[in-house]
């Protein structure tokens, strides 16, 4: 049987209560954002996860931006493709660096969300 | 009109006469069959309007695309007659087609 792409009015779903919002990538934030299109979205996700990790790399890898200038710029073009594509839990993890970047804990924070959406779209394009 | 039947986990039949075409999550939704959710609203990517196919409709109705795997990994206890029923769409071959709702969705 053919895959149904049409959208159906969905119902309404309380923010932050649905399955999906719960998961490293909420996929019907993405599926909203791309209009159901899975090729889209298998192709927009690898990239995040390519933009995501070299931006973990600036922001807390050897080679780190040292700059606080710097480091926020990359910051928030994290935290805007995260937002973007679904990825509350990197966004918010983005988010709280923003107020205190030097924070090694937040840098952590980060780090593991980031590793947990790679870890969900590797598993998503296997 | 092709009849469909879902049976809600706690029993309650819903013997619907569906329009071809419609998906039987459609259906569900707009009969307010509880514990189909469609979060997503038929884009198949959420898994919350998971449905067993009767067993004796399972071969009828096929096994699911690979996207549509996918999805049902995110589902709660998935057996072999799991499908997301967005993506069975109702034709005059289903008419009698019975799925079950399961105790939960993902």
């Amino acid at each position: 049987m053919v895959a149904h792409l049409e959208i159906f009015e969905p119902p309404q779903c309380e923010q932050g209560k649905s399955p999906s919002s719960e998961r490293p990538i909420d996929l019907v934030h993405l599926a909203r954002q791309t209009s159901g299109d899975k090729e889209t979205e298998t192709e927009v996700l690898c990239l995040f996860a390519r933009q995501a990790r070299q931006c973990v790399n600036q922001i807390c890898g050897t080679n780190h931006l040292t700059e606080t200038k710097d480091l926020l710029a990359v910051v928030r073009t994290l935290r805007g493709s995260a937002n973007s594509v679904g990825a509350f839990s990197v966004s918010r993890a983005a988010q709280y660096l923003e107020t205190d970047p030097m924070d090694g804990q937040l840098h952590d924070a980060l780090t593991d969300a980031v590793v947990d959406v790679e870890n969900f779209i590797f598993g998503l394009a296997r | 009109m092709t009849k469909l039947t879902i049976v809600a986990n706690d029993g309650t039949k819903f013997e619907i006469d569906a329009e071809n075409g419609s998906t039987v999550m459609e259906n569900a939704i707009r009969n307010a069959v509880p514990g189909i959710e469609a979060e997503c609203g038929g884009a198949c990517a959420c898994a919350t309007c998971h449905v067993y196919v009767d067993n004796e409709w399972s071969e009828t109705v096929g096994a699911p695309e690979v996207m549509e795997e996918d999805m049902l990994d995110f589902a709660f206890d998935v057996r072999p007659t799991s499908r997301l029923s967005c993506q069975i769409k109702v034709s005059d071959e289903l008419d009698g087609l019975v799925v079950h709702v399961p105790e939960r969705q993902a």
